[in-house]
């Protein structure tokens, strides 16, 4: 379904001199750096997966998006999306894809979002019954019926995410990209954004590449996990595995009652905050099970409140990107 | 069935650029007033150039009426897609159009040509209606003319978008640098006639504009139609305009495909 290979993309950025003078000799002679966006990704997704994107800020996600999405040339590396090679093939590529580009709008700014629908309808030549099943299915599910008649501009963040999300699905692409759908939104929206990929995934086998900063949109809607850090793949496997392989850490936070001079064991590190009257204990579940690890501190101290902080992908990443 | 397809596409991407265009009604008719005000200007002082009689082998009709043209005509077969290409490539939005299944350049022509029968609805028609009133025009006899000038007309506003389309796509290149593309601008509208009619140019500079493109665009059917060429160069102007159109056509497929590998897309 999707293949990619050794791909690269570099762009060349030129040095703005501070400064007049440097301003003007800048016209003659003009430095430039090579900015290595994507550096040697490969994977391969197959029908119907939904795939977790995720990287720092300038890791490569949007770069490798607009490669696969045709509208960008890789340097060097293969790419084929349903077979097609999408930088060689753009329009046909095209119609076999859904890109919503969280930054960006594909509807027009002044007329009504319907009139977009209507010409989407044109260009990508849906049948008619299509088309009318799912202007009122998305409607239904994106609730837009509020604001389906007016002008875009007059739309807020959410109605226009939730619009540009239902028109790159609106001729039923077997492959949709979502470079960051749920950029702003408030808990709601995003809910039904999640549910709604989980739908159509579930109804179509529509296959999904989802990128995004909320490490909560990971946990609700994708089984695979593809870790990109400054344009280098560092993970591609199944969430779980991901959570598993990176250890399945735990905080303990106790308030006690007073300090006792407690051994520090191998099987975890414990923290002392004095002044607070708090010890953290950092364990491992490959080490020892939370129960063991809440025993142990229960019998070496007095404890008051005790609360368990599972990790979840969020502080994971947070651990590997801050090594 | 998919000619057919293919012209309600084409009707509902020229119907967008249409639609997008009414929204700025008001600030449309305030281009209409002010478009009039600098055409009554230009109008005057030919008035007071050629007085009653002919100078410079011109009467004052027959400016009138390029003049007046020249209007209709220019918004009429007008380009602003190397402007688009060039603002698109700027912020970045050009992404979107090109996730589009379809040619940028036919996406950009239709848009035009909604554009332009909006302009020339609300803009141009109503300026001429009212000057053509008060002034008076002289219009050829012969059918022929009117046949002449429309084809080449056409093949004036395909060379004008496919020259302005290919400039844009040169923005690929000189993202930092728009400047580029203003010196053609500059070129073209010296080249076209649109500043001064090019039989009153300097003969030099007239002589230079046989070698290139522009004059092809609208000077040549409006001298026709004012009946300063003759009937007997139509054959020959048309040859012309066939060869610019596939020089034209050709530049643009050698640069349009260079162009997408240039491309780099501007913000995440
Ligand atoms: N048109 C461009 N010209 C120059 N450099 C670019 C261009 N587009 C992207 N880059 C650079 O490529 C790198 C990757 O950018 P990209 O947009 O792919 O990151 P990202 O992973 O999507 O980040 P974010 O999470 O912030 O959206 C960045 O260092 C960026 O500065
Ligand atoms: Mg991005």
């Amino acid at each position: 379904m999707i293949d990619v290979k050794e791909l690269y993309k570099e762009f060349k950025v030129f040095q703005r001199p501070d400064g007049v003078w440097a301003s003007v000799k800048s016209i003659f002679h003009r430095e430039y750096s090579i900015i290595k966006a994507v550096n040697g990704v490969s994977f391969h997704i197959d029908n119907g997966e939904i795939v977790g994107y995720v990287g720092m800020n300038g890791a490569g996600k949007s770069t490798t998006i607009k490669m696969l999405s045709g509208i960008l040339v890789p340097s060097s590396g293969s790419l084929t999306v349903n077979g097609i090679i999408p930088y060689k093939n753009r329009v046909a590529n095209a119609k076999n894809i859904g890109v919503v580009f969280g930054q960006r709008s594909q509807l027009y700014w002044d007329l009504p979002v319907i009139d977009s629908f209507m010409l989407h309808k044109r260009l990508y030549d849906i049948p008619n019954d299509v088309y009318a099943e799912n202007v009122k299915h998305f409607t239904d599910i994106l609730q837009l019926g509020n604001f389906i008649h007016q002008p875009v501009r007059q739309l807020s963040l959410g109605q226009k995410m939730r619009a540009n999300i239902a028109i790159s699905l609106i001729h039923n692409p077997p492959v949709v990209f979502l470079d960051e759908p749920t950029i702003g939104l408030d808990i709601v929206a995003k809910a039904a954004i999640r549910d709604f990929i989980l739908e159509i995934n579930k109804q179509r086998g529509t296959t999904f590449i989802l990128t995004t900063h909320d490490m909560n949109d990971i946990e609700h809607v994708c089984q695979r996990l593809i870790l990109i850090d400054k344009g280098e793949i560092r993970y591609d496997g199944s969430l779980n595995n991901f959570k598993q392989s990176y250890g399945e850490k735990y905080i303990l936070t106790c308030q006690i009652k007073e300090f006792k001079a407690v051994p520090q064991s191998e099987l975890f590190y414990i923290e002392e905050k004095t002044d607070e009257k708090k010890i953290l204990l950092f364990g491992d579940k490959s080490k020892i099970s939370v129960s063991d690890a809440v025993n142990y501190v229960m019998k070496a101290y007095e404890v008051v409140d005790i609360s368990i902080q599972e990790s979840n992908i969020e502080s994971i990443l947070r651990q590997i990107f801050t090594q | 069935m998919k000619v057919k397809k293919k012209l309600h596409l084409w009707y509902t991407l020229t119907a967008t650029g249409l639609k997008t265009r009414t929204i700025y009604r008001a600030s449309a008719w305030m281009a209409s007033f002010w478009g009039m005000v600098t055409f009554l200007i230009q109008i005057l002082i030919w008035r007071s150039l050629l007085g009653a009689g002919a100078r410079f082998g011109t009467t004052f009709e027959e400016m009138l009426t390029y003049l007046m043209l020249t209007q209709i005509i220019v918004f009429l077969i007008n380009s602003s897609a190397g402007l688009q290409i060039r603002a698109l490539v700027r912020t970045g939005d050009i992404s979107v159009y090109l996730l589009r299944p379809i040619n940028l350049k036919t996406l950009l022509f239709f848009d035009d040509l909604g554009k332009n029968i909006f302009q020339a609805i609300v803009v141009t028609l109503p300026i001429c209606a009212v000057l053509a009133a008060y002034f008076g025009v002289v219009l050829p006899q012969d059918p022929l003319v009117y046949l002449y000038v429309s084809i080449m007309l056409l093949n004036g506003m395909a060379m004008l978008f496919l020259y302005r389309y290919t400039l844009g796509l040169v923005s690929f290149w000189f993202v930092e640098n728009p400047f580029i593309e203003w010196h053609f601008q500059n070129i073209e509208s010296i080249f076209s006639g649109a500043v001064l009619p090019l039989w009153l140019c300097p003969a030099w500079l007239a002589a230079l504009s046989q070698y290139l493109p522009f004059r092809y665009f609208t000077y040549e059917p409006l001298a026709l139609f004012v009946g300063k060429s003759e009937l007997s160069v139509a054959n020959n102007i048309l040859i012309h305009q066939y060869i610019w159109l596939a020089a034209l056509f050709a530049l643009e497929r050698l640069v349009s495909t260079r162009a997408m590998r240039k491309l780099t897309l501007q913000g995440g």
